[in-house]
């Protein structure tokens, strides 16, 4: 029994063996024609718990094909940036991907909306042009220039099943007009991956002259590497690792993996390294292309799973745990999302923390939660932050008590919603779409 | 990739049983219920840790396979639909469960050939472990680690991409080894 996953395996076999053929009940389809079977008093179900994946199958979206200009605008004219109140300072729109079911339980194509953030309100719907029928993700430049990566998924029949395979990408620059409008839907140059390179992320510079790419590496796949595009013109750099840790983040696959300081020179990003350890670098994309390892700067390593460490929030000096983390736009700090352990007595800290890009060093911790006792699940992340990071855009538990709310996502219980976080004021997002399995918004 | 398990969009509630050929739906379900019962009550007892819940979910399951019988359009792909069926409903009864860390019930362990491997109390903390992880962290690591499927068909269960099982898989386990070390 050496390893976790042995130990894993193990206890789950074990635990699986307590059901034995003799104890499984007989089927019963005829009660209630085909309702709940089983009416316990103590334990009733919604009458609604029909399965998700039967609705969200279905809903395989057939979005109407627009030209490359076209989108459907839903409300003419969306919000200025505010110059005062909570969404003072923010972008006034974002993106995000959707499909026809809100809450899907399988793959389902995907046109983007267009949103305003002071009131969730949807402002255009852009659907990928032909041949592409799937936006499959998406990162923001500046608060009016996104980039969309479009997939073509051919249905193909095999070993008894339907499925869709991905067939073709391309990335499109989107540019939002006034009042949120989509004015511009633009094929970018850039060359498709081979079929077994993984991107595990990709950034816009701020002002749009710049598209990173990550490739993530392992399994076979090309990589960990990055590509840097110089755009328009489409001119490729390459930094590569070979037997690197691949490039992501850790944030389970959610928020961003890359992120550009304003100056289009430094690219934050996250690898998985041995150990199950998290390193934090920074890349210098005025370097020549080559070595990754050579050309980045290890800023921060996180701990995987529970080696003591030195970070400080506050007077709490034990186990730190960053998730995911994006680098401001003045490239003097790190933003990440936080786990906080104590050991004695045993309690946990949730909280956005900044990192000087100088030292490393924790310099502020922003929207700090204590919560006695081990946490069970991290689920916040950071994913947008203002030049000086004083102003966040977040996915933030909401302290308080726990919730029965069915999209309440983590395991204690606990909602989660998007906001912005400045100092530890905490406002909620109105109208933002439930964090869920789904893309997240992008700023 | 994703599976189009249903051939077209299904009405609700009882006008779906009205279409319903009833003695080919019990056929069909009655065979894979023979076939994957066993198994598919194992996956919901390891998520929640309650045999008699466990056995609710997975008759809920079937009969809701049973309800779309007649929509169904490739039946190679029910299994994949019911372990999606039967994580929604372990997900949609823990969401139900009072208080942020109340946790099932390890129930008694019972002894098994695999006690030379993993002693009782070792499996239990590992369990105990694997049901604080937050729920897409556990369902792709028993997926992965129970059912030994690969990252796609996790993906195709789950309803999320590759790529994010694989970080869900690799989140979980640095959070269980974290959690196995607060605890010894």
């Amino acid at each position: 029994m050496n390893t976790l996953e042995d130990k894993v395996r193990a206890a789950l076999r074990e635990t699986a063996g307590e059901i034995t053929p003799l104890s499984v009940p007989p089927l019963r389809l005829h009660d209630g024609r085909g309702q709940r079977p089983r009416a316990a008093a103590t334990r009733r179900w919604p009458a609604g718990l029909a399965p998700l994946a039967a609705a969200a199958s279905v809903a395989i979206v057939i979005v109407v094909s627009l030209a490359i200009s076209g989108a459907v605008h839903v409300r003419p004219g969306g919000p200025a940036r505010g110059k005062a109140g909570p969404f003072a300072g923010v972008p006034p729109y974002y993106v995000v991907l959707a499909g026809k079911d809100p809450h899907p339980a399988v793959i389902q194509l995907q046109h983007a909306e267009i949103r305003a953030t002071a009131t969730g309100a949807v402002l255009a719907r852009v659907a990928p042009p032909p041949p592409y029928n799937t936006f499959s993700a998406v990162a923001a430049g500046s608060d009016h220039t996104f980039v969309l990566a479009a997939e073509k998924w051919k249905q193909t029949r095999q070993d008894g099943g339907t499925f869709f395979r991905s067939i073709a990408y391309k990335f499109f620059l989107l540019r939002l007009g006034a009042g949120g409008h989509a004015k511009r839907l633009t094929p970018l140059p850039v060359p498709p991956e081979p079929a077994r390179a993984e991107i595990s992320g990709f950034a816009l510079t701020p002002d749009g002259t710049k598209l990173a790419v990550a490739l993530r590496g392992g399994d076979g796949g090309p990589g960990p590497e990055i590509q840097v595009f110089s755009l328009p013109a489409g001119a490729e750099r390459v930094w590569a690792w070979p037997g690197g840790g691949p490039i992501t983040n850790n944030a389970g696959g959610e928020g961003e993996v890359l992120s550009w300081a304003a100056d289009g020179r430094t690219l934050a990003f996250q690898q998985w390294v041995a150990g199950n350890h998290i390193h934090l670098r920074l890349l210098d994309t005025t370097a020549p292309g080559g070595s990754l390892q050579a050309a980045s700067r290890l800023l921060l390593a996180w701990p995987g799973d529970g080696a003591s460490w030195h970070y400080v929030h506050g007077k709490i000096s034990n186990v730190l745990f960053g998730f995911s983390a994006i680098i401001t736009g003045d490239g003097s700090k790190i933003v990440a999302a936080t786990e906080d352990l104590t050991r004695h007595p045993l309690s946990s800290e949730l909280a956005f923390t900044e990192f000087s890009t100088a030292t490393g060093s924790a310099v502020k911790a922003l929207g700090r939660w204590p919560i006695p006792g081990l946490y069970p699940g991290q689920t916040q992340d950071v994913l947008w932050a203002n030049a000086s990071g004083s102003t966040l855009i977040v996915l933030a538990h909401v302290p308080g008590t726990p919730t029965k709310d069915p999209h309440a996502i983590n395991s204690a219980g606990y909602r989660i919603e998007f906001g912005v976080l400045r100092g530890n004021q905490f406002t909620p997002l109105p109208g933002a779409p439930a964090p869920g399995p789904g893309a997240w918004p992008v700023w | 990739m994703q599976s189009d398990l249903w051939g077209h969009q299904p009405a609700a509630g009882a006008a779906e049983a009205e279409r319903i050929d009833p003695a080919a739906a019990e056929a069909g379900v009655t065979a894979l219920y023979q076939a994957h019962a066993l198994g598919l009550i194992r996956l919901a007892h390891i998520m929640l840790g309650d045999r008699l819940s466990a056995e609710d979910v997975v008759q809920e399951a079937f009969c809701g396979l049973y309800r779309r019988w007649s929509h169904l359009s490739d039946t190679g792909r029910a299994l994949q639909y019911l372990r999606t069926s039967v994580l929604n409903g372990c997900r949609s009864l823990q969401r139900r469960r009072a208080g942020p860390r109340a946790q099932p019930s390890d129930g008694q362990p019972a002894v098994s050939a695999e006690a030379a491997v993993i002693t009782g109390e070792e499996r239990r903390e590992v369990m105990r472990a694997l049901r604080r992880l937050p729920a897409r962290q556990r369902e792709a690591l028993v997926l992965r680690y129970y059912l030994d499927l690969s990252a796609e068909e996790i993906a195709a269960t789950m309803g999320i991409g590759p790529s994010s099982v694989r970080s869900a898989i690799h989140r979980a386990l640095a959070s269980l080894g974290r959690m196995l070390q607060e605890q010894s």
